[in-house]
């Protein structure tokens, strides 16, 4: 089975919490934002929507990232969740140029959120983010593999319910019967990820 | 328009109801129940525990879990077993961490060493040993009371809410204390309107069954309010469902963005929009005349002359025309009461209050509005009508077994309406439309958050509360927010005395709820005949960035002799104070009840029952900094020993209802785990005491009944004023105590119907270069000044590009020669200046210019991340302008005009 992720910009409120909570999840350090909210406006006065895209990896099933790792270090596991293993990477970016979704991240040094000096928390969590190599949403693989019934730190802190994870094939069924899509499908990565778009109630 | 169908309502279990709830295939936010497992946060890191406590990121309190692994907290999660936030966790709470172990904040007491106090002088702290700390402030309080005992207040915030009560009671049994500061404006006037409506003083729509909602000022629900998290997700799940959402802001906040109409409109006109809806709902007979003759006054006769509700000559009661007997009777003996008509009683022909409405609203028309509010007439047309429409008018619907009304329509409001001159006038105007609808307190209306409650448990009442019934009108009383104690704004106006005690004098303003008016008596306290403070003891707040120009607040705080402060930083408010106190984090102290009697930030509904949390330490706090119950214990006891513990403990006993066999000793130093369980015991059994949450998950939950959540089933009485007779006796009552008094005073919103008035800053004065309203918001990462030092946080606003710069209408912004990356110059009308970068958007309406604000611009350099963020709006008005005060509910009238210039 493929996870997969449906993301319901009708219920989305733009709050930032996915964001937020998969940073403490993770303990990413300054930069890296494995997860985050862009708000677009379209239109013009008064006519106007904001555009609200929660932004994660797409977990494409044919991800560019993974093509063009030269070190094998950017995978793709049976259940479609893409992933770096980080003792094989070699910071050569290759994959951040590839990506659509601009999901990678790269550690350019070990600063933590208050300079050199880690605080307690960022002391026991950074050593899993090494200095020279790229970070990216890992749909929580840890705790799938744990066993969590809810793995997803994101899906888990969401205020508004607008997040689903589970088996792609549901995911995409669910999304389609609702108007849902894919985005940049045109590149033809096929992403993991659908969003349902905010339309209007008359 | 709304594509779902009505149905009975089944009270369902939390759990069963639960929107986490798990299934084998997909996982996460279903909105459908879909199994009877309550989900459950495994802990997948390797070791560690995960402790049940409470968050106070902002004051909602969620409950949450706490990831300690060697001592060291590595996640904070949202607490899936508690209602109180079921299970989420928003961009605040999840940051909690980076607060807890942020390197900036005190853990020990300290000093100031130089004497000279401003935003540019380094205080030279100095580090104190808790003994001199408590010792100093002891003697300095009690010098201070003994030579004056108006000289000394104490100020907080509702970040820090239930540390801000026990501050109060605290520093009144240590040293006599009784004065507050009051900076933190939140919602003066709405939580009185709200409680004369619902007897809840915090109210809301009624979420999972509403179908049509309108907001003003607000984005209750998707970026902020009295319990977010929980009504984010009812919320979203009815927007799905097909609620339709109409959001009136001049700026673009998260109410807006997933409004379904956002209307654009000009800041202080609120009350215009509101009354054309009305006239429309009049016009039109989208009424629920019913309601009117049941649940309101609207069949009072109205005296022609006087404008009075005539009343009955021994009980008082007003009189109706009862069409039964063709005579006017008190209103409990009107078989069949006229809602429209004019009567001859006495000789006088007398229209009823309904009838007189119906004159007051014609002119204000949706074109009248037009010109106001610059929203077009067809669209307030349009929003009337949909709104009437959906109203379901004359519908029940059977929930539990009990027939109520059926009115799956609601008006919401928040700070936006209230920070206004004419703040009551402007919050009676849009909410009263929940009453010409028939929505407030019915099934998918407008309903308190807890607007009573019969106990914890089904044989201890212990923890109820209900509003009582003032008998002249019919009118449902209110029971007072956290404590629940009961409150009637009809009494108050009936037999206080109106003779000042307090320098924010409230007793001027029977139905305020707040005490801003100390802002203007202490700029001019020879013209109230108030005292001055010279002594503050400041907890958790941000006094001198909240209330105005912070240029003009610290010149007030520079002329006192003796600060205190207690914080977790060295704010700004510290560059003013001689001691400050370290408090620990939240994650590292212990809290009585989080949410007192859960009628002010918990959401009541069917499927959220009552929820008591356990508020404990995950971790021990650093240097052993002291909650604010260790904090104020230790003052307290060595002020005065036995007579000043028993005062205190006495006070808290009865504000958290505990029972005599449970109450910890009197004359001790209160010890904190002692009261807690004594609290607990009291309110739910014997059984649940500390032990109990500690032992058991720290969630105890107790289904609520249906006349706990929706007041007004079958016969029970209670009527929301309509027509409010009650004002013209505070009008007089107020006036002949000011004039006794010789102080000025402004008494003319005291009138019986409600009218949209200008601030004074609306229309253009002489030169037109003050063409720009600015208006702040907060949106769902930030509030107050908790989260402006927050790492996290701090990089979700450097990195969205809007929150630390100022937000313009592009159009206006070109003819203005202004571009996005512009450094800019606001100049209000009070000669104030604000700077900052200009980001131009489509999102904001042509008069206005936005940021969001809450403590931001931080001057303090101790507080390295915030320093120099954002920009802080509030600093261009004047905060000592008596014209500037609502002065019947204290609300600070923040409309202001500027010019914009690029610097």
């Amino acid at each position: 089975m493929a996870y997969g992720m449906l993301i319901d910009q009708k219920k989305c409120v733009g709050c930032h919490a996915c964001s937020v909570a998969c940073k403490e999840a993770h303990g990413t350090p300054p930069g890296v934002r494995r997860s985050h909210v862009v708000k677009e406006i379209e239109g013009t006065y008064p006519n106007v929507t904001r555009n609200i895209v929660p932004m994660l990896c797409m977990h494409c099933e044919n991800a560019p990232c993974v093509e063009v790792c030269p070190s094998g270090a950017s995978q793709k596991r049976e259940d479609g969740i893409v992933w770096i293993d980080k003792t094989k990477c070699i910071g050569c970016k290759s994959c951040m140029m590839a990506c659509p979704y601009d999901a990678r991240y790269y550690r350019e040094d070990e600063l933590g959120y208050f300079g050199e000096a880690l605080n307690e928390y960022e002391a026991v969590m950074y050593p899993a983010m090494p200095k020279g190599t790229v970070d990216k949403c890992t749909f929580c693989h840890e705790r799938i593999d744990a066993g969590a019934s809810q793995p997803n730190a994101c899906v888990m802190a969401c205020p508004a319910g607008a997040r689903v994870f589970g088996d792609l094939a549901e995911i995409k069924a669910q999304a389609e019967a609702d108007g849902g899509y894919q985005l940049l499908a045109e590149e033809g990565t096929n992403p993991s990820v659908w969003y349902v778009p905010a339309k209007k109630n008359q | 328009m709304i594509d779902m169908t009505k149905q009975d309502i089944t009270r369902r279990g939390f759990v069963a109801a639960s929107a986490a709830a798990v299934t084998a295939g997909l996982v996460g936010c279903s909105s459908e129940p879909a199994g009877n497992d309550a989900p459950v946060n495994e802990p997948v890191k390797p070791a560690g525990e995960w402790i049940p406590t409470t968050c106070n990121m902002c004051f909602n309190n969620c409950s949450i879990l706490a990831h300690v692994v060697d001592g060291v907290v590595v996640e904070l999660t949202g607490n899936p077993a508690s209602p109180v936030g079921n299970g989420h966790i928003c961009a605040k709470g999840a940051a909690g961490i980076m607060m807890l172990y942020d390197p900036d904040r005190i853990t020990k007491p300290l000093k100031r060493t130089n004497p000279n106090k401003g935003f540019d002088q380094d205080p030279g702290w100095q580090e104190i040993s808790w003994d001199e700390a408590y010792a100093t402030i002891d003697e300095k309080f009690k010098a201070a009371m003994a030579a004056d005992p108006k000289s000394c207040a104490g100020a907080s915030m509702v970040a820090g809410l239930n540390g801000s009560v026990a501050r109060s009671v605290a520093l009144g049994c240590a040293w006599g204390v009784s004065e507050g500061f009051l900076s933190d404006i939140c919602g003066a006037g709405i939580h009185v309107v709200e409680a004369l409506f619902t007897t809840n003083g915090n109210a809301k729509p009624d979420y999972e069954n509403c179908n049509y909602l309108i907001q003003f000022g607000t984005q209750a629900g998707t970026a902020t309010r009295h319990g977010f998290n929980m009504t984010a997700d009812m919320f979203a799940q009815r927007r799905k469902n097909g609620l339709k959402l109409v959001n009136f802001d001049p700026h673009m906040s998260a109410g807006a963005d997933k409004a379904d109409i956002w209307a654009p409109i000009r800041p202080g006109s609120d009350a215009a929009a509101a009354l054309a809806i009305a006239n429309v709902l009049t016009e039109e007979g989208l009424i629920d005349y019913e309601f009117l003759k049941k649940r309101s006054n609207a069949c009072s006769l109205i005296d022609p002359d006087t404008k009075r509700v005539l009343r009955a000559a021994e009980t008082n009661k007003a009189l109706y025309w009862d069409n039964a007997t063709n005579s006017a009777l008190p209103y409990d003996e009107a078989a069949d009461p006229a809602l429209e008509g004019t009567f001859e009683v006495d000789g006088k022909q007398c229209e009823t209050a309904f009838e007189v409405w119906k004159k007051h609203i014609a002119p204000m028309t949706p074109e009248w509005a037009e010109e106001i509010t610059t929203i077009p007439a067809a669209t307030l047309r349009q929003v009337a009508e949909e709104f009437g429409k959906a109203a379901c008018i004359g519908e029940t619907i059977v929930v539990d077994g009990v027939t109520l009304p059926y009115r799956p329509v609601a008006v919401d409001i928040f700070s936006g309406v209230s920070r206004h001159k004419h703040c009551i006038l402007s919050t009676w105007s849009c909410l009263m439309l929940n009453n010409l609808v028939g929505s407030t307190n019915a099934v998918g209306g407008f309903v308190g958050f807890g607007p009573a409650c019969n106990g914890w448990t089904d044989d201890n009442p212990n923890a109820g509360f209900r509003g009582g019934i003032w008998e002249e009108d019919g009118f449902i009383e209110s029971t007072s927010l956290m404590i629940g104690a009961p409150h009637s704004f009809y009494s108050n106006i009936r037999n206080w005395d109106y003779n000042p005690t307090t320098m924010g004098l409230t007793e001027l303003q029977p139905l305020s709820e707040d005490g801003h008016f100390i802002h203007i008596t202490q700029a001019h306290p020879e013209t109230y005949h108030t005292g001055t403070i010279k002594n503050l003891f400041w907890y958790a707040c941000n006094p001198i960035k909240w209330w105005a120009n912070a240029d003009e607040q610290a010149e007030r705080f520079k002329k006192m002799d003796f600060i205190v402060g207690v914080d977790l930083y060295l704010n700004d408010m510290s560059l003013f104070s001689d001691i400050m106190l370290p408090e620990a984090c939240y994650l590292e102290r212990w809290d009585v009840l989080p949410h007192w009697f859960l009628n002010h930030r918990m959401v009541g509904s069917m499927t959220s029952p009552w929820t008591i949390g356990l508020w404990q330490p995950v971790v021990p706090a650093k240097d052993g900094a002291p909650g604010f119950l260790e904090l104020y214990a230790e003052i307290v006891d060595r002020a005065g020993g036995a007579a000043s513990n028993q005062a205190f403990i006495g006070t808290l006993n009865a504000m958290y209802r505990v029972k005599p066999e449970y109450s910890v000793p009197l004359d001790q130093k209160l010890n904190q785990e002692a009261f807690i369980d004594s609290v607990l015991k009291s309110n739910i059994d014997e059984e649940h005491g500390l032990e109990w949450f500690r032992a058991n998950g720290g969630i105890y939950t107790h289904d609520r009944t249906v006349d706990e959540v929706y007041i007004w089933n079958d016969d029970v009485p209670g009527r929301v004023p309509f027509y409010w007779d009650f004002m013209f006796e505070a009008k007089e009552k107020v006036e002949a105590k000011v004039a006794e008094l010789d102080i000025p005073w402004e008494t003319d919103d005291y009138i019986p119907l409600p009218e949209w008035r200008p601030g004074q800053d609306f229309y253009p004065k002489d030169d037109p270069a003050y063409d720009i309203f600015p208006v702040y918001y907060t949106n769902a990462a930030n509030t107050d000044s908790w989260t402006v030092q927050n790492a996290w946080l701090n990089e979700v606003n450097e990195d969205d590009g809007v929150t630390y710069c100022i937000e313009m209408n592009s159009a206006t912004a070109a003819a203005k020669g202004l571009a996005s990356g512009d450094q800019v110059v606001l100049t209000s009308t009070a000669g104030y200046q604000v700077e900052g970068k200009l980001v131009v958007t489509e999102g904001i309406h042509p008069e206005c210019v936005s940021s969001v604000v809450g403590t931001w611009d931080a001057k303090s350099k101790q507080m390295t991340i915030a320093h120099g963020k954002g920009v802080n709006l509030v600093s261009l008005l004047p905060g000592t302008d008596a014209s500037r005060i609502d002065h019947l509910v204290s609300a600070f009238d923040q409309l202001i005009r500027c010019k914009i210039e690029k610097k």
